[in-house]
């Protein structure tokens, strides 16, 4: 039964044309790094500050965010959305599984389409494996904000059906302008959490963090329990409203 | 005037049944008083005024955060004792809140053109006396005026702040009276330019959700892409480049119009966008000129957009 509702949800979120459309943002990045080998003033040392300035300002700041929030709201949110939840809450399966579910199934999906995405921008840019493991870095970074994303994105589906704009502000209004003008708010902000992950993993001197390796690792870990038990009782007590 | 009896064969045919339909002889005001109403019906639902209150709450969060600025510099223009503090400068604000402007126009272009399509009320507007070019620039000017509560609204705040803050206000505004031509051309040739392209992009999508995420994506891509493009590759072509990002020509313009372009420098190239808008080395008058050439073509764009089958 959740092996069936895996491969259903994998199918929704695969299989249509946001998928696509995500897939074609993923390549931006790629192809500036290809641009910036083949025209831009790279010498033969590997260029830190380059690769940390493209991966972060595309990867982190725009692909992550915005596939987390295509796949992770929409996971459940188009079952709500195309009034199918009622006959997948009608089966026998725990909410908790149901929940849980969805989170994995888009926090693959983003990690599918992102990943790749970092790691060929580094190594682009970088000519290679550096020695610093700033690929490695960013890798690893990208596949922890796609778990950390979705989920509290799939979390959030089950509390509002605006989550896809709620989300929006939280990212481009709460990450992006809060979080620059009070750095206390470190500590709610998932992107601080990615790039202190890649902050603890590369020695690249241009890669910074307002938080430490363990402190990105303890918040990533309460923010994905957090979203799945919020997301588990939403969906418990989940009402079918009239239809909108 | 009580309701007429429905009277047999009054009506021009009412043979067989007559439903008592009653035929209007009051004041027809016709196409403009349409389309006045669409704009100011677009104009309302931007800022959530007579819907519910998730679109409210929103439209107020954006515009309050889109005001921080101006009232952080207000509070400590106010506290602080130095007379003429500057937080942030007049030409410096768009760029600050740019994410906010963005998220706003994708909100709002989204909601004032995808509501009609998803509630199918398209085709309703059509069959009245607004014509199909009425309609798109109605909202057009909707979102356009929505934005200058966001722009425009925050400087005059500040500037007004500032000088009731300085010493001696009159001089202060005297001296400063130059400023407020150049809050009202460089905030109303953003407007233009984002509202534009705002419904322009929106309308091209099939979802609310779509028509948000790609007007997010659009802006910020193209911002990113070129920032990064042009501070990494060394090469004179790419000054060209930034005309294919919005946010860095809103920039260029704004810094010409407070005539505060910054120096160039060798260091400009790898800067924030108005110094890689200075490092184009274009002449400043163009900037603007392409902002509002972008606010003609978009808008013809949408126009033409709703001509074809929508």
């Amino acid at each position: 039964m959740t092996l069936t509702l895996l491969s259903l949800t994998a199918h929704q979120l695969l299989g249509r044309r946001r998928a696509i459309l995500i897939a074609l943002l993923a390549l931006i990045p790629v192809g500036v790094a290809l641009l910036i080998r083949f025209a831009g003033d790279l010498g033969s040392e590997p260029q830190y500050g380059t690769a940390a300035d493209t991966i972060g300002g595309f990867v982190f700041l725009l692909l992550l965010p915005i596939g987390a929030l295509v796949f992770g709201t929409s996971a459940l949110g188009s079952e709500v959305e195309d009034g199918t939840v009622v006959y997948l809450l009608a089966h026998p399966i725990a909410r908790w599984r149901v929940v849980v579910v969805k989170a994995v199934v888009a926090s693959g999906a983003t990690m599918l389409l992102t990943a790749p995405a970092s790691l060929l921008t580094a190594v682009i840019i970088l000519g290679g494996f550096d020695e610093e493991s700033l690929w490695w870095a960013a890798t690893v970074a990208t596949l922890v904000g796609s778990i950390v994303y979705s989920t509290l994105f799939v979390g959030l589906s089950t509390v509002t059906s605006r989550a896809l704009i709620i989300g929006l502000i939280y990212v481009f209004v709460w990450e992006a302008f809060i979080t620059n003008l009070f750095s206390g708010t470190r500590w709610v902000s998932v992107r601080e959490y990615v790039e202190g992950t890649a902050d603890a993993l590369t020695t690249a001197a241009p890669v910074t963090a307002k938080l430490e390796g363990q402190e990105a690792a303890i918040a990533s870990v309460v923010v994905v329990a957090a979203s799945l038990v919020v997301g588990t009782w939403f969906l418990t007590r989940f009402e079918i409203g009239e239809r909108a | 005037m009580a309701q007429a009896e429905p009277t047999p064969g009054a009506g021009a045919a009412g043979t067989i049944y007559d439903l008592g339909y009653q035929g209007y002889d009051g004041p027809r005001r016709g196409r403009r008083y349409a389309l006045w109403s669409l704009y100011v019906l677009s104009v309302r639902n931007a800022f959530g005024i007579g819907r519910g209150a998730l679109p409210k709450v929103m439209a107020f969060v954006l515009l309050l955060f889109a005001h921080s600025l101006a009232i952080i510099q207000l509070i400590l223009g106010a506290v602080l004792p130095v007379d003429e503090f500057e937080f942030v400068s007049p030409e410096d604000y768009y760029g600050l809140i740019q994410f906010i402007l963005v998220l706003f126009v994708a909100a709002i272009a989204s909601d004032i053109v995808g509501n009609d399509r998803r509630t199918n009320t398209l085709a309703l507007y059509f069959s009245r006396p607004i014509e199909r070019d009425d309609y798109a620039l109605a909202k057009i000017a909707a979102l356009c005026s929505g934005l200058l509560a966001l722009t425009v609204l925050p400087q005059l705040l500040m500037f007004a702040g500032n000088a009731l803050g300085a010493s001696d206000g009159l001089d202060w505004v005297r001296d400063n009276a130059d400023e407020l031509p150049r809050i009202i051309a460089s905030g109303v040739l953003l407007c233009l330019a984002f509202g534009s392209l705002g419904v322009l992009i929106a309308s091209y999508a099939e979802r609310r959700a779509f028509a948000m995420i790609s007007v997010i994506a659009i802006f910020l891509v193209s911002f990113t892409v070129v920032g990064v493009v042009v501070s990494e590759i060394d090469n004179d072509q790419m000054r060209w480049a930034i005309f294919l990002s919005p946010l860095h020509v809103v920039d260029g313009s704004t810094h010409y119009i407070f005539d505060a372009l910054p120096a160039v420098d060798e260091l400009s190239r790898r800067g924030e966008p108005a110094d890689q808008v200075a490092w184009a080395d274009f002449p400043g008058y163009v900037w603007p000129f392409a902002l509002l050439a972008t606010s003609v073509v978009a808008s013809a764009l949408v126009v033409r957009r709703y001509r074809g089958s929508v």
